[in-house]
């Protein structure tokens, strides 16, 4: 797939949004692209690393955002066109540097892209974005489809770099994982030889600097302001004047135009997209809100425009009636439908919109139970999860167990039910220090993958050690990040594009931090495993210091596919159903490729789906379950 | 059969992760391009590596505009599972939108354990049988043509083969499989030719050679 991102020549292909984006970057000559891997942004970076090296730029998975933030940053100040792409969650890493960037400015294009995930899908949290941007002063823009966000990359380069200010470019979950057919434009390869700029009263950022640039930063903003006013930017649709008129913007435009069109409605209602959403062109709103009599404002998430078009028909004495998140009318949370959209609207117009009458299934399609995500068959986290319980029930204790980002959070769905916070990354180890610090009398383990260690997790043990905080650290170190889609890890050995990097071990991070216990294990020995948390615990308790376990071993998935690569397969593991007695232990390890036979009274394997790691058999009492063949 | 002039034509393919809902639906998707249509392709993975549900809406035609369809307008819903399939009825055209299924049901292990309990593969196949007239519904053993195509993990396209000879969509057959063909792995061309086939001589009546 990644082959179309190198092509040349009048082309239409199929696109996901993310390659689409990446494609974008080609097409706007970034040459410095970093990200960190969050779900649904991560197929920016994973599809540019397949071309790099042929295309001549420079791509890495940074160790976090701010990191890649100030990566991109650094280029981009050097003279590069730059970007940098995050989940939402990770936009809220990088508002410090950012907040200084936007002063400073840039002096080549800096994109940042930032996937918002308003369902969530994926995500414990649902900000929007688009307020970071604000808050900080720098242009936001947001795509509707994947062919727009492949020319809005390089609307929003050219902007930032002939603007001199960082770009924010929202988009949603939506758009992201969308596919539509995107029109290739020409490739644009920069090979600009970096010059770091030597400009002490503009990046030496102190205060009295900072003071003097700041004023500089509004004056950018009113020059962005004036293209914002301008084709692309802002777009129209439809006649020029109406009862009804529309301000869109994001996935939500299209789904507006789908009840427009449905409702012959396209000739009537005039519809006016923002993708230049701040600072908001004032001009052409004020001619569109003089141009309707009543406005609704479609968006994802918070009353962004809204509040901002509000603000307008106020100041200019525009009696126009504005719907939306402000009347009630449209929610300021969740992912926006087609469904949603065509409600509102057609109650607001007062249309029947026929695709709202046909409800008699919806009983059939609400009483399928929602499909409880589990870690694969044979992840090592399940083994790593047994120990730890099995470890609290040997010591009579019910320990507490601070969850982290991960597939490892899985672990909290039953049958499990391993962990007892999951909040955001690194928050494990410093809100389980907190916990012994606060007087927690119950043995206390931290859990966190390798990725989310290196990721924010290593501030957050250092203030443990130094402050004595008597907890386990389990490191779930299964060498990639894997709940995004298996991109490298500081423990992988290989960077984004494939090169040999050096292994970075949690364990040698531990002891540099003069940590008493620490161990490796293997997830897959749960007798072995159990005995080294109980001894974990105790060392803990005794040195008043934490300890630290690392569990080790690689992701399953990536296992199997390099055997699958060799042409081979695991053996799988059986059930003897004479032995089997139907208590179920089987099963409640939560591996997927379980089974049981409600009316034989039996478990059973898939075993196509079985790796054969062993973890059932281990807690089997009868010895029911044995290799294969 | 292929056409510029179409309108709007949706189809929602939905399944379990490891399925190939997602291989399935750029099929679909590539060869409506191909053909000159317009295309918007939605996809909710989940998390497919681990046992979620995962769909794909797939919109043809020049009247279509957002990725994902309405409630009410899915000319077919093809359900890689009976369950899935279930899950996404509501989005069926009331009078005449179509369900092709693969007679399966995968149950989760929360199923075993008690946590979240799912019908009988039976009862779920009934409740849908109730809802829609005869000529509507298509029930086909999908697990079972794909083995005998060669490999059981192209049920996928066997589903494709299937709602392919229903004609519903806009494309003709030889035009899906040299979708699919561009879509699955090299060494696996002539088992997917198979399976696409097997699925539509299932629903066609056809001989399989
Ligand atoms: C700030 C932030 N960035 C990105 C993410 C997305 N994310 C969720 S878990 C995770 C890392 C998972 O890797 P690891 O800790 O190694 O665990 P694994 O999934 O491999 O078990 C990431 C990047 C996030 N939740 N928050
Ligand atoms: S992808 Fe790997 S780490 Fe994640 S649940 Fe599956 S086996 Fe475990
Ligand atoms: S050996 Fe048991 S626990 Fe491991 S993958 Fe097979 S069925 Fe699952």
């Amino acid at each position: 797939m990644a082959a179309i991102l190198l092509e040349e020549g009048e082309k239409v292909a199929l696109m996901m949004g993310n390659e689409a984006i990446a494609r974008g970057a080609l097409e706007a000559g970034a040459q410095f692209v970093t990200a960190y891997p969050g779900t649904p942004s991560s197929e920016v970076l994973a599809n540019l690393s397949r071309v790099a090296s042929k295309a001549g730029i420079y791509v890495e998975w940074s160790t976090n955002e701010k990191v890649a933030f100030e990566a991109a940053y650094s280029a981009a100040l050097a003279g590069l066109r730059s970007m940098t792409v995050m989940k939402h969650l990770g936009t809220h890493w990088i508002l410090d540097p950012l907040a200084v960037a936007a002063i400073t400015g840039v002096d080549a294009g800096l994109v940042i892209v930032s996937a918002d995930d308003p369902h969530p899908h994926s995500s414990q949290s649902s900000v929007d974005t688009r307020f970071h941007g604000r808050i900080v002063n720098i242009p936001v823009v947001e795509p509707s489809d994947p062919a727009e966000a492949k020319d809005l990359i390089v609307w929003a380069m050219d902007l930032s770099e002939e603007m001199k200010t960082p770009v924010l470019f929202r988009y949603t979950a939506a758009v992201a994982h969308s596919k539509a057919p995107v029109r290739l434009g020409p490739l644009r390869l920069e090979k600009r030889k970096p010059n770091f700029p030597k400009d002490h009263p503009r990046l030496v950022s102190i205060a009295p600097h900072a003071r003097a640039n700041i004023p500089k930063l509004f004056e950018r903003l009113e020059r962005v302001e004036k293209v914002f006013e301008g084709e692309p930017f802002v777009q129209r649709f439809g006649p020029d004047s109406g009862v009804w008129g529309l301000i869109t913007t994001g996935v939500p435009h299209n789904y507006a135009m789908d009840v427009l069109a449905a409702e012959g409605l396209l000739k009537k209602v005039p519809v006016l997209k923002l993708i230049g959403q701040y600072p908001i062109p004032e001009g052409p709103v004020l001619d569109f809100l003089r141009s309707v009599d009543k406005v609704v404002v479609l968006e994802e998430l918070e009353p962004f425009l809204e509040d901002q078009v509000i603000r307008i028909a106020k100041l200019n004495g525009v009696g126009v009636e504005i719907y939306g998140k402000n009347t009630g009318h449209l929610p300021r949370y969740g992912e926006y439908s087609p469904e949603l959209v065509g409600r509102v609207l057609s109650d607001l117009f007062d249309v029947n919109y026929p695709a709202l009458t046909l409800t008699t299934s919806d009983e059939v399609s609400s009483s399928v139970g929602r499909r409880i995500p589990q870690m694969c068959a044979g992840c090592p986290h399940r083994g790593s999860y047994l120990s730890i319980k099995a470890a609290f029930a040997r010591l009579g204790v019910d320990g507490l167990v601070f969850g982290d980002r991960g597939c490892y959070n899985q672990g909290s769905n039953p049958p499990l039910d391993a962990i007892d916070t999951c909040i955001a990354m690194g928050s494990s180890i410093a809100m389980a220090a907190a916990a012994k610090k606060a007087g927690e009398t119950r043995p206390v383990v931290a859990v966190i993958g390798d990725s989310t260690f290196f990721h924010g997790g290593l501030p957050a043990l250092v203030n443990a050690v130094v402050n004595r905080a008597p907890i386990v650290v389990a490191v779930f170190d299964n060498r990639w990040t894997c709940m995004t889609g298996h991109q490298p890890s500081p423990t992988s050995g290989v960077n984004a594009i494939g090169d040999q990097a050096p292994v970075l071990k949690p364990e040698d991070v531990a002891k540099a931090f003069q940590i008493p216990f620490v161990r490796v294990l293997s997830p897959y020995n749960l007798k072995a495993a159990e005995e080294a948390v109980v001894e974990a615990i105790r060392s803990a308790e005794s040195s008043g210091l934490p300890a630290v376990l690392v569990f080790r071993a690689e992701c399953t998935l990536q296992v199997l596919r390099r055997l699958r690569r060799k042409g081979l397969r695991p053996r799988p593991m059986t059930v003897n159903p004479s032995a089997c007695v139907g208590c179920k232990e089987c099963i409640k390890t939560g591996c997927p490729a379980l089974g049981f036979d409600e009316e034989l009274n039996k478990a059973f394997i898939y075993e196509d789906k079985c790796t054969g790691c062993t973890i059932c058999a281990q807690v089997c009492p009868t010895g029911a379950i044995v290799r294969e063949g | 059969m292929a056409s510029a002039n179409v309108d709007e034509v949706n189809v929602v393919l939905a399944g379990v992760g490891g399925q190939g809902v997602v291989v399935a639906s750029d099929a679909l998707g590539l060869a409506a391009m191909k053909a000159g249509l317009n295309v918007r392709i939605a996809n909710v993975h989940g998390l497919a590596q681990r046992e979620g549900s995962v769909y794909s809406h797939v919109r043809m035609g020049s009247a279509v505009y957002s990725p994902k369809i309405p409630p009410g307008r899915a000319n077919a819903v093809v359900g890689f599972e009976i369950s899935e399939a279930a899950r996404h009825l509501r989005l069926l055209k009331p009078d005449d939108g179509i369900l092709v299924v693969n007679n399966a049901l995968m149950y989760p292990l929360a199923h075993f354990t008690g946590h979240v309990r799912y019908p009988r593969r039976e009862d779920l196949l009934e409740v849908l049988e109730s809802r829609l007239e005869p000529e509507r519904i298509y029930v086909i053993d999908a697990a079972s043509l794909a083995i005998r195509a060669g490999n059981p993990r192209t049920v996928n396209v066997v589903m494709l083969g299937a709602l392919s000879a229903t004609g519903v969509i806009p494309i003709g057959p030889d035009e899906l499989i040299e979708a699919v063909k561009a879509r699955v792995p090299k060494f696996a061309l002539e088992e997917n030719e198979r399976a696409f086939w097997m699925g539509y001589n299932e629903i066609s009546g056809g001989e399989t050679t």
